[in-house]
């Protein structure tokens, strides 16, 4: 009996002994795993609450259809969120779309007075429209003085790292409304640029984005229902918006980045006029060959262009990746200002086809980082340039008439 | 060189300057969220390690721009199949010191003249920006179609490259990094996900689960050890712009002599694989043996009379105990030759010998 209890014993020793050998880097990890699924919960519980649904409707019209879609595809709301002073930041796009075609997003936009917030409970508040910037895709709302809700912080998104974790928060195929709760979803900072300009000359072509400025794309995913989201850093600070835009080629969620709504913000919230975005340089088409190079003859001080670096001389080749033939394509790839085109529309057997206005940009939202490809001497070089803010005195844009014959200026 | 080197520091200092110039009006307290140390988050950690390899690896990759005019209709070009997918831009990985850059071969699309100096009708010029800023015009220097691999040639000295032909095989399960610079020529990008199958198309390539695009062909993949891995190519042209979940890496360990003639410089145009055409699948656990599960009408295996539900016992007189020994059989052959099979149809019926000519795909 005694020897089969020592044995006994001696067996369990040795077996504390095998697991605290094997077993323990095993507890580690899992606890390490489970360290990093609270942390994320943490994230959640911190970011949620300043989640909001938002919709034309009131919560209770949303839900007796069950959610039915009336605003884009396949959600009946969008998501916004609160931000300081009781203010919701949402998306533009999904309430200027889908009223006939030929009419101005920024006009629609206008003409909305009051929209719902809606928060995970199934509260409405109704909230006034403070403004829009297209160019931004972005829609401020106001919360009703006595709402009061969680807000999140606007982080500097131009020190968000490629590869860095972020989360993406919003009303994923109506979740918020139908369940009462934000999805929300972990992913990497995937890239950073501006949409391809590619399509810019194929009118027919549908992808063509009239969206001019920057997204990040993120490995998170974005669905029907999270445009308007927030996408935030571990933080819990916002370093971007969620979109419906996308880049055919690429396959991953996008978002507007907070660096470049936020000055649009601060001046639709202090009732100031948006500011037109600057580059500040003077481009004459030079003759060589059968080619017509854009060239830059003059860069104005203390514009974007001089703080990039950019010099007169230069002989612009690319902007973000497309090939610039002359001066009339660097015009159109730049489209500064809201601009429209007439498209044939030859559907069916419509006859005879119809011409519709169709947006070609929504204007290049200041802030928004481009890459000029130059020709320098013998030298190209690709440079990056922050879009500035036009004085108002200065003039629009600056072009001179072309000169036939060879040489500088 | 200093004086390139200090121009671009140059230029660094004026892109922050013009970063600087636009206010926020915000508190940003980020900076130390993105940049500080790990700390005891793991989160942070993770984060942390992530962006470590993307910036490790970012000055290998380059930028890839086809200038080229987009297709009219009728001038035979819209079919084209990469204007359909996108039209770029893509990456690239440096190989040389000397300015030799490799890339997937599927962007260079059909185009004749391609290999005569790097421009045609079509494609204009190739643009490569390396993450410095500095841009070069590049020539073809070398296809390789059988590997989707092709090369290109900048005039630059003393680049930092990496060695391809010293990349190991990748495992299942191991987990990825992808390192482009497509869309903007000035910063990299980065995905992950693992290693799905170290082995597709014959071992020429393994499947990562990342989410790719056509944008990321010739993105550099890293392993989990922080070594290179691969290269995005598009051996399995239906995968690519279906975010699918699935794409192909070349495997340049198994490809090692498609690799040392692109560095050599040659263009190459593999002769078609030969093609049996049946479906089969291992019949038994723990014999020799592969059911036929479908026939591909009017090829070499339907001419030689092989039908649904045969048992594949034999080729060439070796037994075959999985379908990978049948694939190995056939692609130890051309296109042309024949093939001896045993096949057995019915239970109890003796085998018999089959003798089928394998054709190309198509």
């Amino acid at each position: 009996m005694r020897g089969a209890s020592s044995q006994s014993v001696c067996a369990s020793v040795l077996l504390v002994t095998f697991i605290s050998l094997f077993c323990c880097p095993a507890v580690l990890a899992e606890s390490r795993l489970e360290k990093l699924q609270a942390e994320y919960r943490a994230l959640y519980s911190k970011v949620s609450p300043s989640i909001v649904a938002v919709a034309r409707e009131p919560y209770e019209e949303l839900e007796s259809r069950g959610g039915q879609a009336v605003l884009m595809s396949q959600a009946a709301a969008i998501s916004g969120f609160v931000v300081e002073g009781g203010y919701v930041i949402t998306y533009a796009e999904s309430f200027s779309m889908g009223v006939g075609p030929g009419s101005d997003p920024r006009a629609v936009l206008d003409g909305l007075k009051e929209l719902y917030a809606i928060t995970a409970d199934g509260k409405s508040h109704k909230c006034s429209v403070v403004g829009h910037d297209i160019r931004n895709l972005l829609l401020v709302l106001k919360l009703p003085a006595d709402v009061k809700l969680p807000a999140l912080k606007l982080g500097d998104s131009r020190l968000a790292k490629i590869g860095s974790t972020v989360a993406a928060f919003g009303n994923s195929f109506d979740c918020f409304i139908v369940d009462h709760q934000p999805s929300f979803a972990v992913g990497s900072l995937a890239d950073f640029y501006r949409f391809e300009l590619d399509d810019l000359h194929d009118e027919a072509d549908e992808f063509g984005d009239p969206y001019r400025g920057n997204v990040f794309e993120v490995e998170s995913t974005v669905n029907p229902g999270d445009y308007g989201g927030p996408l935030v850093n571990l933080d819990g600070e916002v370093i971007g918006m969620l979109t419906a835009h996308y880049h055919p080629g690429r396959q991953l969620g996008t978002a507007v980045p907070s660096s470049q709504f936020c000055m649009s913000f601060d001046a639709l919230v202090s009732k100031k006029l948006l500011s037109k975005p600057n580059i500040g340089f003077w481009i004459k088409n030079m003759k060589k060959g059968k080619q017509r190079d854009p060239s830059i003859t003059r860069i104005d001080s203390g514009s974007a262009a001089e703080a990039a670096g950019l010099k007169a001389g230069d002989v612009v080749m690319m902007v973000d990746g497309y090939a610039v033939d002359n001066r009339t394509e660097l015009h159109d790839i730049l489209s500064m200002d809201y601009e429209t085109f007439e498209s044939e529309q030859t559907g069916g057997d419509v006859e005879p086809p119809v011409t519709v206005k169709r947006i070609k940009s929504y204007g290049l939202p200041p802030g928004a980082v481009m890459t000029f490809t130059v020709r320098r001497g013998e030298q190209l070089l690709s440079i990056a340039l922050t879009v500035g803010v036009r004085k108002e005195s200065a003039p629009e844009e600056k072009t001179e008439p072309t000169d036939p014959k060879e040489g500088g200026e | 060189m200093i004086s390139r080197r200090m121009l671009v520091a140059g230029l660094a200092a004026a892109i922050g300057a013009g970063a600087l110039a636009i206010t926020l009006g915000h508190n940003t307290s980020g900076t130390t969220a993105q940049n500080g140390a790990a700390g005891s988050s793991v989160a942070k950690e993770l984060s942390d390690s992530s962006i470590q390899t993307g910036e490790a690896w970012a000055p290998y990759v380059t930028q890839v721009v086809l200038d080229r005019k987009r297709p009219k209709e009728g001038d035979g070009r819209g079919d084209e199949f990469f204007f359909n997918l996108s039209s770029g831009p893509y990456s690239g990985v440096i190989v040389s010191a000397d300015g030799l850059i490799l890339i997937c071969d599927t962007i260079l699309g059909d185009f004749v003249g391609v290999e005569h100096g790097g421009k045609n009708r079509f494609i204009r010029h190739i643009y490569v920006t390396l993450g410095d800023g500095r841009t070069f015009e590049a020539q073809v220097a070398g296809r390789n179609r059988g590997s989707d691999l092709a090369m290109l040639k900048i005039f630059a000295n003393g680049l930092p490259f990496v060695d391809m032909a010293a990349t190991r095989a990748p495992k299942r399960g191991e987990t990825l990094s992808l390192v482009t610079r497509s869309m903007n020529g000035l910063r990299h990008g980065l995905k992950s996900g693992i290693c799905s199958a170290e082995q597709r198309e014959v071992g020429k390539a393994f499947q990562l689960d990342a989410r790719v695009g056509a944008c990321d062909l010739g993105g550099l993949v890293i392993g989990q050890d922080g070594k290179p891995v691969g290269i995005v190519s598009n051996l399995e042209s239906r995968l690519v712009g279906q975010a699918s979940g699935v794409a192909y890496a070349s495997r340049l360990d198994a490809i090692n002599t498609a690799y040392t003639s692109l560095l050599a410089g040659e263009f190459t145009t593999p002769p078609p694989a030969p093609f049996l055409g049946v479906q089969s699948a291992k019949a038994f656990a723990n014999k020799p043996g592969l059911k036929v599960s479908s026939v591909v009408p009017g090829s070499g295996a339907a001419i030689a009379g092989i039908v649904e539900n045969d048992l594949l016992l034999e080729a060439e007189e070796q037994p075959l105990n999985d379908t990978d020994d049948l694939i190995k059989a056939i692609h130890s052959k051309k296109v042309g030759e024949t093939i001896k099979l045993k096949v057995r149809r019915g239970e109890d019926a003796d085998p018999f010998e089959v003798i089928a000519t394998l054709r190309s795909r198509d």
